[in-house]
């Protein structure tokens, strides 16, 4: 049920956002975008996923350039390759099972503050 | 009456271009228990490379479909070696992500290349599929019929393969055991290196005739159409039952 709620905010959302809907708009090529985020962000890694959303749209964008730069579509090529590449040598995904906590980020600072007063003493 | 003997002719034609197709995606499938989405745009781009190496190079049709065969055969290789290869041991859903960035790179592949571009392209027909045959009322193109002898030669020659070969009794024991059969001492990456072979080319074999069906080529739907013919062909043989997937 919540995930159902979830995906129906974000269809709203989506909705307003971009001012029509039809029927197909999340057809195969919205479950293939979302696949490749669940899986980049770690598998049964909520908050990866939503880093890795981020991620996803931001290099989307900003390989924008490459389509004015080179040839129209050459975008799609190169982003298909990345995809391929990060598949390959992260293949647990970005965050593998691990959450981005503040646990997790408080535990880092302490870890890197010790290391650095080790390092100065 | 002649209706409908022209429209089975063309259920005929249209199931034996669908079975040429999801032969390759059930042999991978039956396998590697991955579904290759990749599988769509292998068969896009033998209608492509036929249409290259007659427009750009000037082959003969059938010396040109014959090398697109064997071409997108060795694509299909590539693409095991590259892209599902380094993936053995990693979870199923990263082969799929891999697949689908496969799929992308090679539809989007084409629309880059000046020569083909995102435009819809006619496609070179050679004269003995695009004549017309009269009988009585029914009309049927030559396509109409090669289509199904052709699709028909090549399943035998997968079932001779299969079931007559070293190579395809190593195909069926993989299917059935992976672990197993490694441990017997078969050579695993070779085995799938050829079911890659096989599959591509029934794929290759398939997109030429199906361009010369439909002869119209563009790198679009070409994946929404593998999918088609695996949900039509092989969907009902495949979970549990890695022989049955086998016949065709």
């Amino acid at each position: 049920m919540f995930s159902a709620f979830c995906a129906g905010v974000s269809g709203g959302l989506m909705a307003t956002l971009i001012g029509t809907i039809t029927p197909d708009l999340f057809r195969f090529f919205m479950t293939f975008y979302l696949l490749m985020i669940i899986v980049l962000g770690g598998l049964g890694s909520i908050s990866g996923a939503v880093v890795a959303g981020f991620i996803f749209a931001a290099i989307f964008e900003a390989l924008r350039f490459v389509d004015t730069a080179v040839v129209p579509g050459m975008r799609m090529v190169v982003f298909s390759v990345l995809l391929i590449l990060v598949m390959l040598f992260f293949r647990r995904g970005l965050f593998g099972r691990e959450e981005f906590t503040w646990d997790w980020i408080f535990q880092g600072v302490k870890r890197a503050w010790r290391w650095a007063w080790a390092k100065m003493s | 009456m002649a209706t409908y003997v022209q429209q089975i002719l063309n259920g005929v034609t249209l199931g034996s271009l669908y079975a040429l197709i999801a032969i390759g995606y059930t042999m991978v499938y039956g396998i590697l228990r991955l579904i290759n989405f990749a599988h769509g745009d292998i068969f896009m781009w033998a209608g492509y490379w036929v249409f290259f190496l007659v427009v750009l190079f000037h082959l003969p049709w059938w010396i040109s479909a014959i090398c697109a065969v064997v071409i997108v055969g060795l694509m299909g290789v590539a693409i095991e070696r590259i892209a599902y290869r380094p993936l053995r041991e990693a979870p199923r859903i990263s082969l799929l992500i891999t697949a689908i960035g496969v799929s992308f790179l090679l539809e989007n592949l084409i629309i880059v290349l000046p020569w083909a571009g995102g435009r819809q392209k006619s496609y070179p027909t050679p004269s003995l599929m695009t004549q017309i045959y009269t009988a009585g009322n029914v009309r049927i193109q030559g396509v109409t019929i090669w289509v199904p002898v052709i699709a028909a030669a090549c399943l035998l020659g997968l079932i001779f393969l299969v079931y007559r070969t070293k190579v395809g009794r190593a195909m069926r024991a993989i299917a059935t055991d992976i672990e197993t059969t490694a441990l017997m001492g078969a050579d695993i990456n070779r085995v799938i290196s050829y079911t890659f072979l096989v599959g591509s080319a029934l794929a290759a074999v398939g997109g030429i005739l199906w361009g010369c069906r439909y002869p119209r080529r563009n790198p679009w739907g070409s994946t929404f159409f593998a999918i088609n013919s695996l949900l039509s062909c092989s969907a009902p043989f495949a979970p549990g039952f890695p022989e049955a997937s086998w016949l065709p």
